[in-house]
């Protein structure tokens, strides 16, 4: 089973991140599950998703303590005490964060707090959607890091999900740049 | 409820579900006028034949006869002197 | 397949069942399956009427109204909502009306809590509402016509439960009947005395003085006794559309279990997985149960059940019960003694309360009990699960 927990802020899209990658498992013929964990809803207030993907079915409904991934979103997170306790999780698991820093930088953070013996994965994400004229959301060059150090979902399967959603809502000069950023940020470039 | 009545009264399996009341009109049943002593008594010389007595009344118990006199029905009239409170002639007593 | 929440399930069930009314009121976590049918009906999807009312009272008020008219009504609350409705529920029960309502377990206040657990649905126990509970989306979407067929059967209302935000907000995988295949099974409402009905005018909802109450709530009591016999035969038909089971009492690895813990809702999937991540010494003495039929409770299959663990290796049972009934045993450890009462040989009946204002409940969790359960390290005393001492 492939687990996966994101932070991120209220509004940052951590929630529906969390769907469309389960939803992309479901529809190539896996088992998902994918749910948010936070209170009142409020823009900004850290909150976390769960993802889980497996080709059993998934009977378990606790929230996930043992990530092989954790997601960050937003860099302020990361001394947060659930960040650190996502990352401290027995398995080791490989961090991708939105930063201008490199991965050095962010262990440097982390050692303050505890021996992160997992890998870390930088993207700057911010900085990959300013070439773009349209307004393409932050996640999708983190989506392309995910499903690159994981293959957990088919980029082709992705690209297809994140086309039915979102098509009629930012139109088809959006989706095709988004659809670049997400394949510049999973051939690495 | 005495024990005589208790054995007019049916049984639950032989009533509608719900307590449900499955005929029109079968408030006529129940005699509410033995619910008070009192009744009203009209006075034909003040009574102009509005009718307004006949709607307030909530027993629908006076009636208004060809003969143009009100009367009403002892059967059903409880005393609640809706009647004499309607009456704009204040021909109507209550006894 | 599809993919959707617990929340988008019901809504799902509910286009395809197509009620002609849905007065509706939201409160969280219950909002999504509102929101989620409110945009079927603008997509013209169904034909069903949609009113928002100003409250949850109102929202059970114009049910029972359309229901009582002659329509299919269907709504949905949670929490402090479905305790809004309460005076309602029974309204709808004792006029015999077979409402339909997805229930978001949510907290009751005080204090104010968004989050899960059972106290909205166990606190409405009295009210005469069939009561299913449901572990995961498919479930909720499964119990939708499961629930219709039995109360329409019966003329009683039910509810379908499930947890909030743990299941109504959690994308999952669902597979779907035709609408065809749905509307086959649960047919079209034939109600036998609809007010709409000009030609055989009725009188609903009436007075009914000392002399005849007692007598029509006896039959509002039988008809709870049959929604316990009928049940098995809607749920085997729903099963031959669907190829899933739905057994009033689930049972897993019961054959010579030691120690079992009963339980409903999500909870009942992680106790599952947990059990199966024991180590093999410790997994052929356990076992699970997991309810779905709540109410009426299936007290006679039970005691089957355990009479026949208790022959083989039965000692214990854990109920664990996420809800509290205060002043009293919890609502479920309180059914199960009572159903084992009449057992000559009874195991021991040890209730645990967890997950109280959405309190997180995982796997080492379960595990902890069982291994308690099986070293006999407990007692009569109520536990508390992940509650700080």
């Amino acid at each position: 089973m492939f687990q996966l927990v994101i932070h991120g802020r209220g509004g940052q899209g951590a929630k529906t991140l969390a769907l469309m990658i389960a939803e992309t498992a479901i529809q190539a013929q896996s088992f998902a599950q994918a749910f948010p964990d936070f209170g009142p809803e409020r823009t900004g207030a850290p909150i976390r998703s769960f993802v889980r993907i497996d080709q059993e079915k998934i009977i378990t409904h606790e929230p996930v303590t043992r990530p092989d991934v954790v997601i960050v979103l937003d860099q302020s997170l990361i001394k947060n005490p659930e960040v650190l306790e996502s990352l401290s999780s027995s398995k080791n698991p490989a961090l991708i964060i939105n930063s201008p820093d490199s991965s050095g930088e962010i262990l440097k953070i982390l050692s303050q707090f505890f021996d992160f013996k997992g890998r870390i994965h930088v993207v700057d994400a911010l900085a990959a959607v300013a070439e773009f004229s349209g307004k393409i959301h932050p996640t999708v060059p983190i989506i392309g890091k995910l499903i690159k150090i994981t293959e957990i979902i088919s980029l082709d399967d992705f690209k297809k999900t994140y086309e039915s959603k979102f098509l009629e809502k930012l139109g088809e000069e959006s989706i095709k740049q988004t659809l670049k950023t997400l394949e510049d940020s999973y051939y690495g470039l | 409820m005495g024990y005589n009545q208790s054995q007019k009264l049916k049984s639950w399996k032989d009533i509608p579900p719900a307590g449900l009341i499955l005929s029109p009109g079968n408030s006529r049943e129940n005699k509410t006028g033995s619910w008070s002593n009192k009744k009203p008594f009209f006075d034909d010389k003040k009574c102009t034949q509005c009718q307004l007595c006949v709607n307030a009344c909530p027993e629908a118990a006076i009636n208004s006869g060809k003969d143009k006199k009100i009367s009403v029905n002892p059967d059903y009239c409880k005393g609640c002197a809706a009647c004499v409170e309607a009456c704009p002639r204040k021909a109507i007593k209550l006894n | 397949m599809l993919a959707q929440t617990g929340a988008q399930a019901a809504a799902e069930a509910m286009r395809q069942i197509d009620p002609d009314v849905v007065p509706v009121y939201p409160i969280t976590p219950q909002t999504p399956i509102v929101e989620s049918f409110s945009k079927i009906v603008a997509d013209g999807l169904v034909n069903s009427e949609m009113i928002h009312v100003e409250s949850e009272h109102s929202a059970m008020s114009a049910a029972v109204g359309a229901q009582a008219a002659g329509a299919r009504a269907v709504t949905a609350s949670s929490s402090a909502g479905l305790a809004l409705m309460f005076e309602v529920l029974g309204v709808a029960s004792g006029m015999r009306l077979p409402i339909l309502m997805n229930i978001a377990n949510r907290a009751l206040s005080s204090p104010i809590n968004i989050h899960c657990d059972h106290s909205d649905s166990m606190g409405v126990r009295d009210s005469g509402w069939i009561q299913i509970y449901s572990e995961n989306a498919q479930e909720v979407y499964d119990h939708n016509f499961l629930a219709l067929k039995l109360a329409e059967k019966v003329s009683l209302p039910a509810m379908v439960m499930q947890d909030g935000f743990i299941t109504s907000h959690s994308l999952e995988n669902l597979e779907i009947l035709t609408d065809e295949q749905v509307k086959q099974f649960i047919g079209r409402y034939k109600p036998q005395y609809p007010l709409l009905n000009i030609e055989k005018p009725v009188t609903m909802g009436a007075i009914q003085l000392p002399d005849y109450f007692f007598e029509t709530k006896r039959q509002q009591i039988q008809a709870m006794s049959q929604a316990r016999e009928q049940y098995d035969a809607v749920a085997q038909e729903l099963s031959k559309l669907t190829g899933r089971s739905y057994p009033k009492i689930e049972t897993h690895n019961l054959e010579n279990a030691q120690a079992i813990i009963v339980v409903l809702n999500s909870t009942a999937g992680t106790a599952l997985a947990a059990m199966r991540k024991l180590k093999n010494e410790f997994r052929e003495k356990v076992g699970l149960i997991k309810i779905r039929l709540f109410l009426p409770f299936p007290q006679e299959e039970f005691r089957e059940i355990i009479k026949k663990a208790v022959g083989e290796n039965l000692k214990t049972i854990a109920v664990l019960d996420r809800a509290v009934s205060l002043g009293s045993d919890a609502p479920i450890a309180k059914e199960i003694k009572n159903a084992l009462f009449d057992l000559s040989n009874k195991p021991q009946v040890y209730s645990y309360i967890f997950g109280l204002g959405g309190r997180e409940i995982f796997e080492k969790d379960i595990k902890k009990v069982y291994l308690d359960l099986i070293s006999k390290k407990t007692d009569h005393q109520v536990k508390y699960i992940g509650l700080r001492q």
